[in-house]
């Protein structure tokens, strides 16, 4: 039930940022009720051309990332774009930019100096590399700001090729980082009444969620645990049934179901030997897994996923097969979440998308979304929103 | 300890969550400026047994409970209880990820909370979720990478499916979504003066995480373990250079054209087969061999300075050891290092940067080490900030 339209009704944000990063961030603004305009250049959204697998004339990429929002072609490195850009700001409440620190050069537009002409006006600026120091304008990608992050080290073989991680991490995470960013300036804003501008560096916050690691390596009492070793184990595949992978773990305190599951696959005997008493560290992740662990590996091959999460579960562990997105999404529990929301006028294969991964409970926005917009389709809506109708429209 | 002048100042948070998914989202409102109290058990939250430990506590522990104040109280007891609830009164948000059932059993429930301050903001984390067949099931981050998806699409080509060997990534991924909860509760609490109770499950924050490998998969794609490349970019993978692999993207059409320039190849961006990125997904394994021949010609450090000169993007494979002391990093703060009860320890920088309201990094407490100041007192505020705000304290 859509309750009044979404918890952020009423909010008007401007998004001028290609790829994956800032227009997640636009999305969840979108998602939950907020209007979200997408300023373009004239070629649009370099993400518009990330794929195949397309949804329509865009990469499925593109009508995911940008589906309730509407499109205006603005070129910024033009003066009359520039133009454009400062007669539109005083409707919105907050921006959204990312650009490549060539392009932000060329447009010239210094947003200190556009806060503080727009005193109300929240800014979010993202650049990839960082703001300042030697690397500062050099242009990144995912996968670069993976590279520079240490994170593959994680994937694949020591010593072996690199491998990335397979999804967003980087881009997804900054989007995620821009909108608590920029909802924190909101919330300041309505006790101050001043905006802001509050800076996102893509590598610098995928390094935050590596806190843990820092801190590890700080001065360890003693070089112990999967937060120092994880990078020189070997490809961590769980464990290989018959017809796929799944997890094995009972928790500390429950060695009883772990022994009781040895009785039951025929290793009985594991229980009384001494080298098994740290039994945990054999099965789950850990130091000890792929050397003690080998012991359980004939057993798995003799089962089926299915069997083998059924005995561990009953047993009162914890056991999931490793899901390609076909079977989650299939999954029980998935349809049990409901996680998908529905965007009925998108081309083929774009009807069902990802939703929004939190609840308000009793302010649930809507759950259909209009699909992704067509470049330029909506600049004559937003200049006169803007009260410029009088203005031409930029060839696109 | 000082107020903060960051943007969630005078916000009043209690974080009764426990490990890492709860009390990182904690740590990023006390990093935004809110006074934030972690309420743990005599017993101590479980992550305290995480190895490694520095002079002796878990450094997980340490590391997920900076920016927060630290309350021990037995909530099995009623004097104790009825201690929270007081704090309650006086919270703007709470948050807890206790498995289904057991805030209720201490008396933390959503409907006894919201009675007693009905502009609270309760938010609450799971797993799998408060119902459907996996209720019962205990959830930590290596389940969820293998239950949500995402080994399906590491490692590498027409290999097994791989986890990330640094577990807690879904848990810090769920935290960033319980602060978008929050934070959206806020914003419309502000609107309306009503609190609310905010749900967010690891499972559907994994998903999202990987919302457009979801998007190819229900667009017809076929996600799959591809090394370092991915799906729906090309050239956007790890080359051989003479000595070693450098990442090497371009992710638009001049940035396309500046490579097959800096390479000393204008005809590939000439070339039919390779004009648009879509033709170079399709003709990927034409394009790649050529790619690599040139890059096998020249060291590392050659291409990222040819590379750097084009604005393209491109970095070498690195780890902490080698960029912890690198001036980019620190220059950019994306490391702090400050002393601690347990010595000095480096731990992340602030993720953002408020040019007005500036967040903050205050090191984490001991445990219960302000049971007596916040209990006796009634949660007193935090003293005004010295020199006022504007002062990051990093470093």
């Amino acid at each position: 039930m859509s309750a009044e339209g979404g918890p952020l009704k009423g909010l008007w944000i401007l998004e001028i940022a290609e790829g994956i990063a800032g227009p997640v961030c636009g999305l969840q603004f979108a998602d939950l009720g907020a209007a979200v305009f997408k300023l373009e250049p004239p070629a649009g959204d370099r993400a518009r051309e990330w794929g195949p697998p397309m949804v329509g004339d865009d990469a499925a990429i593109f009508a995911h990332l940008n589906r309730g929002k509407k499109s205006a072609v603005v070129d910024l490195r033009e003066a009359s774009g520039r133009d454009a850009l400062t007669a539109l700001l005083p409707r919105f409440d907050a921006v959204v930019v990312h650009m490549d620190p060539d392009e932000r050069e060329s447009c010239g537009i210094d947003w200190e100096a556009v806060s503080a002409r727009f005193p109300r006006l929240v800014v979010c600026e993202i650049a990839d590399v960082g703001f300042a120091g030697p690397l500062a304008d050099r242009a990144g990608s995912e996968l670069v700001v993976q590279a520079m992050s240490g994170f593959p080290r994680y994937v694949g073989e020591l010593n072996g090729p690199p491998c990335r991680v397979g999804y967003e991490i980087a881009s997804v995470a900054c989007g995620m980082h821009a909108y608590q960013g920029l909802l924190a300036a909101l919330l300041w804003r309505n006790r101050t009444g001043e905006g802001q501008v509050v800076r996102i560096c893509t590598l610098g916050q995928l390094l935050s969620l590596k806190t843990i690691l820092y801190a590890a390596h700080s001065a360890p009492d003693a070089w112990q645990g999967f937060h120092l070793n994880g990078p020189q184990w070997k490809p961590d595949i769980g464990w290989q049934t018959r017809d796929g992978q799944v997890t094995f773990d009972f928790r500390h305190g429950e060695r009883d179901g772990w022994a009781a599951f040895c009785a039951r696959v025929g290793l009985g005997h594991l229980p009384d030997d001494p080298q098994y008493r740290d039994w945990r560290s054999s099965i789950y992740i850990g130091d000890r897994k792929d050397d003690l662990g080998e012991v359980y590996r004939p057993v798995f091959a003799r089962m089926t996923c299915a069997e083998a999460s059924a005995l561990i579960n009953e047993l009162g562990g914890i056991s999931v097969k490793f899901h390609d997105y076909a079977e989650i999404l299939a999954h029980e529990q998935i349809r049990a979440l409901d996680p998908l929301d529905r965007v009925p006028d998108s081309p083929p294969g774009g009807e069902t998308q990802v939703g929004t991964p939190f609840a308000l409970v009793g302010a649930e926005p809507s759950r259909e979304h209009a699909p992704a917009p067509r470049l330029n389709a909506h600049r004559g809506e937003l200049f006169a929103a803007c009260g410029l109708a009088g203005l031409q429209p930029a060839s696109a | 300890m000082r107020a903060t002048g960051g943007p969630l100042e005078g916000i009043k948070v209690l974080d009764a969550s426990a490990g890492a998914v709860g009390p990182w989202a904690g740590s990023l409102l006390g990093q935004l400026g809110a006074d934030v109290v972690k309420i743990e058990p005599p017993q101590g939250d479980f992550i305290r047994n995480i190895m490694p430990t520095q002079r002796g506590l878990s450094t997980t522990y340490i590391s997920m409970n900076y920016s927060k104040r630290s309350i021990l109280l037995d909530l099995k007891d009623a004097a104790e209880r009825a201690k929270a609830h007081g704090l309650i009164k006086k919270a703007d948000v709470f948050i807890e990820n206790f498995r289904p059932g057991v805030a209720e059993r201490l008396g933390l429930g959503h409907a006894e909370l919201s009675a007693l301050n009905p502009r609270l903001i309760y938010a609450s984390a799971s797993g799998f979720g408060w119902g459907g067949p996996m209720v019962k099931i205990g959830a930590t981050d290596p389940h969820i990478q293998a239950f949500s998806g995402a080994a399906s699409v590491n490692g590498m080509p027409g290999g097994l499916r791989q986890r990330m060997r640094w577990y807690g990534h879904f848990d810090v991924n769920t935290a960033l979504c319980i602060v978008q909860a929050i934070l959206t509760a806020l914003f419309e609490r502000a609107r309306t003066g009503r609190g609310r109770r905010v749900e967010i499950t690891m499972i559907e924050a994994a998903l999202a995480l990987q919302r457009l490998r979801i998007a190819e998969h229900l667009a017809g794609g076929r996600p799959a373990p591809m090394g370092s490349a991915t799906t729906y970019l090309v050239p956007d993978q790890a080359f051989p250079a003479q000595d070693g692999p450098i990442a090497v993207s371009a992710t638009s059409r001049r940035q396309w054209e500046r490579l097959c320039a800096a390479l000393g190849k204008p005809e590939l961006a000439e070339d039919a087969r390779f004009r648009t990125n879509p033709l170079r997904v399709r003709n990927r394994e034409a394009l790649i061999p050529i790619l690599e021949s040139v890059f096998r010609t020249r060291p590392a450090c050659h291409w990222l300075r040819v590379l750097a000169g084009a604005a393209v993007p491109a970095a070498e494979f690195t780890s902490f050891h080698h960029y912890r002391h690198h001036v980019h990093y620190l220059e950019n703060e994306m490391l702090a290092t400050f002393d601690t009860h347990w010595g000095r320890m480096t731990v992340a920088g602030i993720p953002w940067r408020f040019d007005k309201s500036p967040a903050s990094l205050r090191p984490a407490a001991a445990p219960g080490e302000h049971t007596e100041e916040i209990v006796a007192g009634d949660w007193p505020d935090l003293a005004p900030a010295a020199g006022g705000a504007g002062k990051r304290r990093v470093g």
